[in-house]
């Protein structure tokens, strides 16, 4: 895997975002390209069955790999009721479709719901990650060892450019999320606590594992509740459920707080997603604690939307207050990408190298290209870090790009700061349902997003 | 089809008088609306146009309107077809079969049926109908009014423009329809033939036909207004329903053609001796494939009883038959939407749980399960269920389920108790399913009733 590797060493140099000249770069991204697809096509099922029906039979470019790139939808392409039957020997056959890596150490017998099942695929060396999106139906992407170790090297080769702070595990680490989990926020936890937190100084907001379990029964249920199904005695019993989960969750603010508090005068990193991130300065204010006073070389990240929840229109300038003294950190990725795309100083967010970005039309069949220039449309991904699965994606996000030099000096491809969904701008049907309870399914685990998105 | 471009022009018909618009809406690279929106509105201290009219007098104009569609003799009918498809993208086949069709919603005796079977005849409406009440001494009189109604429109097919004119005529209605941006032609050309038939008729003056871009609040929030408006109907759409019911309130009610789902119930007597699987199986595809399947007759759950194998059979036959052109039914669909795509695909390496027929070109698609799948199926799509008994498939039924056909016939009567008692609005024959009959209960209620206000003098 020679372009791999050379795509890799790219992340080891000082500024990766100018490490490769525009026509090196192209030139490994389409080796690489061709590399994971021979070795992929092999072993991924859904990538052979579409290679086939597209016609796809080898990489001769980049714009190639667009008909074998796959939606969001294709991970959870598994019927329903083999989670809601307990069906699981179904559904860890579904899972090696998707799968990269065979499943044939893969035990269920005995699993009794959805975390027992994902146990059992990461005592077989499949670690999967999952999300739940606002349609209840979790989503699962397989990955192996040497993807979990290659996604924490590369995301905290990149977390914080340009000014990335030192691998050495001598920052205060605080990350607004359960500690462990089968979800990409968690693994970017995971991530900076490897190579960034002082052992010592490490906070999550819970370490209460994230339980799919738990998060498909609240969505379901909200969507019981969105469609009428719920009876009087659900919907009570649930909302109970919120405000006692609101009250521990608030306990767990308050904590975080104080060692917040403590640590001020440190340089730490600090990521959380917007609505945790809301609450945990609700809870700092509750406690008196003041705005600002944060050591220069403290970075924070407020990540994802609002889910919904109604936070105050300045609520992002409020938190900057609050972090006075830090620098803000923004980047833009998904949870099917390994790395995210960091801003620079001119506000955009610049690609890492060994990504390759499409912007497609509306039929998200066609490339969209410029030399230099806005093009705008629908983003996806080709992806090539992942071994446990294929890393072609289509997104659901509307971006404009610029394939051209950036303003910041450094080389494109970059992606302008006025991403909306896709399905805002061409209309695509959504199953999106809106609830007041949704904030609190979030917490419990990360839902859809990414690592980091601004 | 997204939102009309503003460079096409659009005839908007607005009572009698034709107007070559754009949209109500303001598009970036166009110019603002031009319609003045006054003339879409009826003034609530003055009767409907209508109102002195007679159901007879009402009816001799719709008829002659049925001959002007057929005879086309300016050709509006046919311009009106060929930008539909050219436009708004229609199948040509499928479409000119259906305008084909539209003068049968003026028949005398289709119109008549109407008015008999929904509001007991024309009399409601032409005059005060008297009524003995228990324990009264003097009769009561009751005489149903004309109601001003704005009605969304669904685009998927153009005979939902002429069954809304048709309604809103007999009860002596005025109506603004709004457009829907999949059938921009077929509504204003139908009321310019009330205006060749009929010149100077009170029903030149009780229709507008305009588009704007759903959901657009600087023309709802100024209509949708019980000062402007009785009755807001809306056919279809979860969006659409959604769009506008913020606006019902006091004094403007919804009438909802909801958004629904048809499925087939077929029993096991298709795998008898003597039984003809692949009659049943083009019946299915029938009523499958109504309107490309965009209707919300078509079918996409069919539950049939039986084994495995048997059932593997039938979705064999069914995969052939869904490519067929029919008379409701061009010979392929549109490509299945990528996001559908995804989902088949991964059902495709299940076997034996799963199996899946077809290719995803819009000639059909068949997948067999044991439980209705997760999503939609649409875009010639087909979900064939197999079930122990049919009784079975009453567990997947819902509000949200408006025909289910049948087979074998026997069946209809044993089942359509259990089945409308859960929710289903229709149950037919198998391969019936788009052959729909105005003045039955449509989505569960009476139209016509709901579409006037009742006045009464009571003693």
């Amino acid at each position: 895997m020679t372009a791999l590797d050379d795509l890799f060493a790219l992340a080891e140099q000082p500024d990766p975002m100018t490490a490769a000249g525009p026509v090196e770069l192209a030139e490994l991204q389409l080796e690489a390209a061709r590399e994971r697809f021979t070795e992929l096509r092999a072993q991924v099922r859904i990538l052979d069955q579409r290679a086939t029906d597209t016609g796809v039979e080898s990489i001769e470019k980049l714009d190639d790999l667009v008909p074998v790139l796959f939606a969001h939808t294709a991970y959870k392409s598994y019927p329903a009721s083999f989670v809601d039957k307990g069906q699981w020997s179904r559904l860890t056959m579904w899972f090696g479709t998707v799968s990269a890596t065979s499943m044939a150490g893969v035990e269920v017998d005995g699993v009794t719901d959805v975390d027992d099942w994902i146990e059992r695929l990461e005592a077989a060396g499949h670690y999967a990650f999952s999300s739940s999106g606002t349609s209840g139906k979790a989503s699962f992407i397989d990955q192996t060892q040497g993807d979990i170790d290659r996604i924490a090297d590369l995301l905290t080769r990149i977390w914080g450019w340009p000014n990335q702070p030192p691998r050495d595990n001598s920052r205060p680490l605080f990350s607004l999320t359960p500690s462990a989990g089968p979800a990409r926020l968690v693994y970017a936890f995971q991530a900076q606590k490897r190579y960034t937190g002082r052992p010592d100084a490490i906070y999550t907001l819970t370490d209460e594992p994230i339980r799919m379990a738990e998060l498909n029964r609240i969505m379901r249920l909200q969507q019981a509740m969105a469609s009428g199904q719920a009876t009087p005695g659900d919907v009570a019993e649930f909302e109970a459920g919120v405000a006692d989960r609101a009250q521990d969750l608030h306990d767990n603010y308050v904590r975080l707080a104080r060692a917040l508090d403590a640590h001020r005068g440190e340089p730490i990193v600090f990521h959380g997603s917007w609505p945790q991130v809301w609450s945990l300065l609700e809870a700092a204010r509750q406690l008196g604690l003041p705005d600002g006073g944060f050591h220069p070389d403290s970075i924070y990240l407020g990540s994802g939307g609002t889910k919904g929840l109604a936070l105050p229109d300045d609520y992002q300038e409020q938190v900057a207050r609050f972090f006075g003294g830090a620098r803000r950190y923004r980047g833009y990725g998904m949870s099917e990408t390994s790395t995210h795309s960091p801003v620079c100083e001119a506000g955009r967010f610049h690609v890492p190298p060994w990504l390759t970005l499409f912007v497609l039309d509306e039929t998200g069949d066609n490339v969209r290209w410029a030399p230099a220039g806005p093009v705008t449309g629908r983003a996806a991904y080709w992806d090539p870090v992942w071994e446990g699965h294929w890393g072609g994606t289509i997104s659901g996000d509307w971006i404009t790009a610029d394939y051209g030099p950036c303003a910041c000096g450094r080389p494109g491809p970059t992606v302008e700061d006025s991403i909306r969904r896709a399905k805002d701008v061409i209309g695509i049907d959504d199953d999106k349902i809106s609830c007041a309870g949704a904030v609190e399914a979030y917490v419990r685990g990360a839902i859809t997003t990414a690592v980091d998105r601004a | 089809m997204g939102t009309p471009s503003a460079s096409v022009e659009i005839p908007f018909l607005v009572r009698g008088a034709v107007i070559e618009g754009r949209s109500l809406t303001r598009h970036a690279d166009g110019p603002p609306g031009r319609l003045d929106l006054d003339v879409l509105v009826w003034p609530s201290d003055r009767p409907a146009p209508l109102f002195d009219v007679s159901t007879a007098e009402i009816i001799d104009p719709l008829v002659e309107l049925g001959k002007w569609i057929r005879r086309d003799p300016d050709g509006i009918v046919a311009t009106a077809l060929e930008r539909f498809i050219t436009v708004c993208g229609a199948s040509r086949p499928l479409e000119q079969r259906a305008y084909e069709a539209l003068p049968s919603y003026f028949a005398r005796d289709v119109l008549e049926f109407q008015l008999d079977e929904e509001l007991g005849g024309g009399s409601a409406l032409d005059g005060w109908r008297p009524v003995s009440a228990p324990g009264a001494d003097q009769p009561s009189f009751v005489r149903a009014f004309p109601a001003r109604m704005v009605h969304v429109l669904a685009g998927n097919a153009p005979g939902v423009a002429a069954i809304s004119i048709a309604r809103s005529a007999l009860v002596k209605g005025a109506s603004l329809f709004k457009l829907p941006s999949n059938d921009l032609f077929t509504a204003p050309a139908l009321l310019r033939g009330i205006s060749a038939v009929a010149p100077g008729h009170p029903l030149e003056q009780s229709f507008a036909a305009v588009y704007w871009r759903g959901g657009d609040a600087s023309v709802e929030s100024v209509l949708l207004r019980p000062q402007f408006f009785d009755k807001l109907i809306v056919w279809g759409g979860t969006a659409a329903v959604n769009g506008v019911s913020a606006y019902v309130g006091p004094g403007l009610e919804l009438i909802s053609f909801d958004p629904k789902t048809s499925i087939s119930v077929i029993g096991r007597d298709a795998f008898a001796d003597g039984a003809d699987l692949a009659a049943i199986a083009a019946a299915a595809a029938t009523d499958a494939t109504i309107h490309n399947q965009d209707a919300c007759t078509a079918s996409r759950f069919q539950f049939v009883e039986g084994t495995v194998d048997e059932v593997d059979r039938f979705c064999e036959l069914l995969t052939r038959e869904l490519g067929v052109e029919r008379t409701k039914a061009a010979d392929r669909s549109q490509p299945v939407p990528d996001d559908l795509r995804d989902e088949i695909d991964g059902l495709r390496n299940l076997a034996p749980y799963y199996r899946v027929w077809g290719a995803t070109d819009g000639t059909g698609m068949v997948v067999r399960s044991e439980e209705p799948v997760d999503f939609y199926p649409t875009g010639r799509v087909v979900n064939v269920v197999v079930v122990p008994e049919v009784k079975a498939a009453l567990q997947h039924v819902n509000a949200a389920t408006q025909t289910v056909g049948v087979y074998p016939e026997r069946l209809r009567e044993q089942l359509r108790d259990d089945l409308c008692s859960v929710g289903v609005q229709r149950v037919t024959a198998l391969g019936s399913a788009g052959d729909t009959r105005v003045g039955l209960p449509h989505d569960g209620f009476y139209p016509l009733a709901r579409m006037v206000r009742w006045g009464k003098d009571e003693s």
